[in-house]
């Protein structure tokens, strides 16, 4: 039954493209994808590339799949292994969310943090007193990890 | 929110069915299928959390959910009765003649038909059967059938019990029959009664008359209501089984005896039958020895009333009318109120009856295909155990399970069909089986045709080219032969022209006579006998002998004419052939007029000039065109032809003397010396030098592209040759008798010797 769906999820991705993102299996494995993220244009991710990989779980889309970024990012939500503090990813997850729906959240994620919540708090920290400082550390990693 | 595909789930992209369709677990309207509706409720058990749509993440009420669940699938089963209605409208709609095909699938109840099993065999006897004591109490038996394999001998199963089919004139005679019987202990085994079903003749679907007269198919249309297709007795099968449990509890409930039960409504027949049972042994050995007795008119009243029942069931069939059967419905209706237990009771056990006939396999007799294999309850049986149901059901489901376990029973009458056509089946292929060994044989005969003729084919063509070959062969053998015939006249052609050349020779020494040229034509025969067979030699030295007697009367005339006229006359009477020596004569004086004529010279330049000719001519026929040549001109004209050499030879003369000056003298010299006058036994070395010499001369002669010197050394050697020829065989044949001749060729050749 999970195959079934991710099948569909595919062909879905691949007939109606997210303007900002791509994604699909990386091989034969259709349990194992590699998904690519544009950074937001109005945010200090613009002009790179993240690499995320996703596994899907056997009782999907009943349980979340595990989303992870393979790219440093300096965001308040996302630490240096790349785990990602989204709701959606965790208790708030639904059956009706799809693969597409997952990536959209993670770009306006990066758009808009909620330090609130942080994985890292030293950024979140950063992200209120010196937002300045924030943008341009953001920008600066973005321009050594993402562009290259 | 999700969008609704409205046949496949969004969660779990399966197809959603009807039972899917109707689930509404959410206000929101967000439509899964019941396996993820199930799933999401299972995990929050387990998780111990609230179960939420996916959609909008309210949680689920699931004691509504149920609730609209229960709901559902009371939908769901209307539903699904409308479609099987429709269905039937459907197969049943098109009665066309290219319609009745669907109807093969189709069986149709026979309200008159009643099939019944758990018989004891005693009793497998249709003559008995039709009695009043039997079945005959309920009503008027048309047909009494019990089921036979194609051997005839009557099926029994393992309990030793038979399976009947009768038919009755009305349908109330069978609904009574049925109400009796079914369920009824008959010595100890139980009875199962219901209605038969029939399917359409096979020739009737095709639009084509029926050619059986004994045919117990159907030939008409039967009603909507009775008709049933396979699919439906499939889907009916499976929930019939479910009964079986109901039925169990209520098995305890039973009549027994030893006599068929009377009609139920007739209580007259009440104190009938308990006289019977205090009878009955008595009746069961009379009743025994009837059947015995009348065993071979039952055989005869059998195949009657399977024809008056045929034209029964067929007039039976058209006045057939909703109300009446409408009227019917509720007559049984008001019979079933008493028989409540029983009847649901008999159709549970019908059912269980039938499957162990099934499983038995037994097969049904060709007699008995007309009505199948299996037994319908009535509509009796059907009320009842829609009205036990209604405690587990609501109304509405009571026509959902009433047809269901009718189409079951019908799903067991498929089985039997499906045994009969499969038998059929396997006997129609085992005779295609047959009609393809048989084919198979043909081809095989073909081939072995095939493959005998081929070597035939091969083997005459072949013949052909033998024969052609051989022919050919033999042609050429012909050839051969003919070459070797061809090769044989010419060999024999050869031999013939040496003949005729010998011939030629030995005309010309008798036809010549005595003239210079018939003498160098033989003496050139000769010479060419000797090239081609040196075994010729004695002819050689015959013909030189002739050669020389010839050459003497010349010369002797030609020596008197130098003298006296008169030796001439004498030498001629001594030769002693009259014409021929008359004629030689005058070819000896013409010689001496045309030497005369020809030559002014001196005696001895005319000597000298008559021997190179002679000379000429000697060396002239070593061919045989130039031979004949010669002979024709000596033959036709010889004076002219005479004057012709002579000119020859003054012309070699002079061309010899020009080329070289000492050879004729030292010829001459050599003449001289045999000149001389020896003994004989002197004489004779001189014959071998010259017999040595005729090899070289002929040697000289082969030799025709010689240069000019050995032109000139041939004359001369001719001439030594010839002069000592001459003397020579003066001396041999003449040398006693003839001193005087001797003496005057002596002189003759001094004077010559002199005048050089």
């Amino acid at each position: 039954m999970a195959l079934k769906r991710i099948n569909t999820e595919l062909k879905d991705l691949q007939k109606d493209p997210p303007v900002s993102c791509s994604a699909g299996p990386v091989t034969n494995d259709m349990f194992h994808w590699q998904a690519t993220i544009m950074g937001p244009a109005n945010s200090p991710f613009a002009g790179g590339v993240f690499l995320v990989s996703i596994h899907f779980p056997p009782d999907y889309p009943f349980k979340p799949p595990k989303v992870s970024f393979r790219t440093k990012v300096f965001h308040p939500n996302i630490n240096s292994n790349g785990s990602i503090c989204l709701d959606i990813l965790k208790e708030q997850w639904s059956a009706a969310l799809t693969i597409s729906k997952v990536l959209l959240s993670i770009c306006s994620l990066l758009t808009d943090p909620n330090p609130d919540d942080p994985l890292v708090p030293e950024i979140a920290q950063m992200y209120k007193t010196n937002r300045t400082k924030y943008e341009a550390t953001a920008r600066s990693w973005t321009e050594k990890y993402a562009m290259g | 929110m999700a969008d609704k595909g409205g046949k496949s789930c969004p969660i779990c992209t399966e197809e959603m069915d009807l039972t899917d369709q109707q689930l509404k677990p959410c206000k929101c309207g967000y439509e899964i299928c019941v396996w993820c509706w199930h799933h999401i409720m299972e995990m929050a058990q387990k998780d111990e959390t609230e179960s939420r749509c996916p959609a909008c993440r309210s949680p689920y009420d699931k004691e509504r959910i149920v609730t609209m669940a229960a709901n559902c699938q009371r939908l769901v089963a209307e539903m699904n009765s409308q479609h099987k209605k429709k269905m039937q409208k459907l197969n049943l709609k098109p009665k066309s003649v290219d319609g009745r095909k669907h109807l093969s699938d189709v069986r149709v109840i026979q309200r008159n038909l009643v099939y019944i099993i758990g018989l004891p065999l005693n009793l497998a006897d249709e003559e008995l059967l039709q009695r009043r004591e039997y079945f005959g109490r309920y009503g008027k038996v048309m047909k009494v059938s019990i089921s036979r394999t194609a051997n005839g001998i009557i099926q029994h199963s393992a309990n030793s019990s038979c399976c009947v089919y009768i038919t009755y004139s009305k349908e109330s005679e069978a609904v009574q029959c049925i109400q009796s019987v079914h369920c009824f202990v008959l010595e100890g085994r139980p009875l199962r009664a219901c209605f038969g079903t029939t399917k359409y003749c096979h020739a009737w679907l095709r639009n084509v008359p029926c050619s059986n007269r004994d045919c117990l198919y159907l030939h008409d249309h039967g009603s909507h209501e009775d008709s049933f297709t396979k699919d439906e007795l499939v889907l009916a099968f499976a929930r019939s089984r479910v009964q079986q449990i109901i039925g169990a509890t209520n098995n305890l409930h039973r009549r027994s005896g030893n006599v068929l039960p009377p009609p139920v409504d007739n209580p007259k027949h009440m104190s009938s039958a308990t006289k019977l049972v205090s009878q009955s042994p008595l009746d069961k050995c009379e009743n025994q020895i009837k059947g015995f007795a009348s065993g071979i008119g039952a055989v005869t009243s059998t195949v009657l009333p399977a024809v008056t029942s045929w034209v029964r069931c067929v007039s039976g069939n058209l006045p057939h009318d909703t109300s009446s059967s409408c009227s019917g419905n509720l007559a049984n209706r008001k019979i079933e109120a008493s028989n409540d237990p029983q009847a649901l009771v008999s159709g549970v056990a019908s059912t269980e009856r039938s499957i162990n006939i099934r499983k038995s396999g037994e097969a049904e007799n060709s007699s008995d295909v007309c009505s199948n294999g299996a037994f319908v309850p009535s509509e009796t049986n059907n009320h009842n155990s829609g009205g036990n149901s209604k405690t587990s059901f609501m109304d509405n489901d009571q026509d959902t399970v009433a047809p269901s376990v009718s189409t079951g029973f019908l799903e067991l009458s498929r089985q039997h069909d499906f045994n009969i056509d499969t038998a059929v089946g396997i006997n129609s292929n085992g005779d295609v089986h047959g009609l393809c060994s048989g084919l198979s044989s043909i081809s095989i005969n073909i081939h072995l045709e095939d493959s005998y003729l081929t070597p035939d084919s091969d083997g005459l063509p072949f013949t052909r080219n033998s024969i052609d070959s051989s022919l050919g062969q033999h042609l050429q053998q012909d050839n051969e032969y003919s070459t070797e015939h061809s090769s044989t006249p010419a060999f024999w052609e050869d031999i013939i022209v040496d003949d005729v050349l010998n011939i030629d020779s030995k005309q010309q020494k008798f036809s010549k006579g005595i003239n210079y040229s018939s003498s160098s034509g033989l003496h050139s025969s000769c010479l060419t006998q000797n090239v081609n067979h040196s075994s010729h030699q004695p002819f050689q030295q015959d013909q030189i002998c002739h050669q020389n007697h010839f050459r003497k009367p010349s010369t002797e005339s030609f020596n008197e004419h130098l003298e006296t006229g008169h030796v001439k006359y004498g030498e001629s009477k001594d030769n002693g052939a009259g014409v021929d020596s008359m004629v030689a004569s005058d070819m000896g004086e013409n010689n001496i007029i045309s030497d005369i004529l020809s030559l002014e010279l001196d005696a001895w330049e005319g000597s000298l000039v008559n021997l190179l000719g002679e000379s000429d001519e000697l060396y002239r026929p070593f061919k045989a065109p130039i031979l004949r040549k010669v002979q024709d001109k000596n033959q036709s004209r010889f004076s002219f032809a005479r004057q012709d050499d002579f000119m020859n030879g003054a012309s070699n003369l002079l061309q010899s003397f020009a080329v070289t000056g000492r050879d004729p003298e030292g010829n001459f010299s050599s003449g001289a010396l045999m000149g001389n006058k020896d003994t004989l036994t002197g004489k004779y070395p001189h014959v071998f030098p010259s017999g040595n010499s005729v090899p070289s001369d002929k040697l000289v002669g082969s030799q025709s592209l010689v240069p000019s010197n050995f032109s000139c050394r041939h004359y001369w050697q001719m001439v030594s040759i010839f002069l000592g020829y001459r003397w020579l065989g003066l001396r041999v044949f003449y040398v006693g008798s003839q001193l005087v001749y001797a003496i005057k060729l002596q002189k003759l050749t001094k004077s010559q010797d002199d005048k050089r």
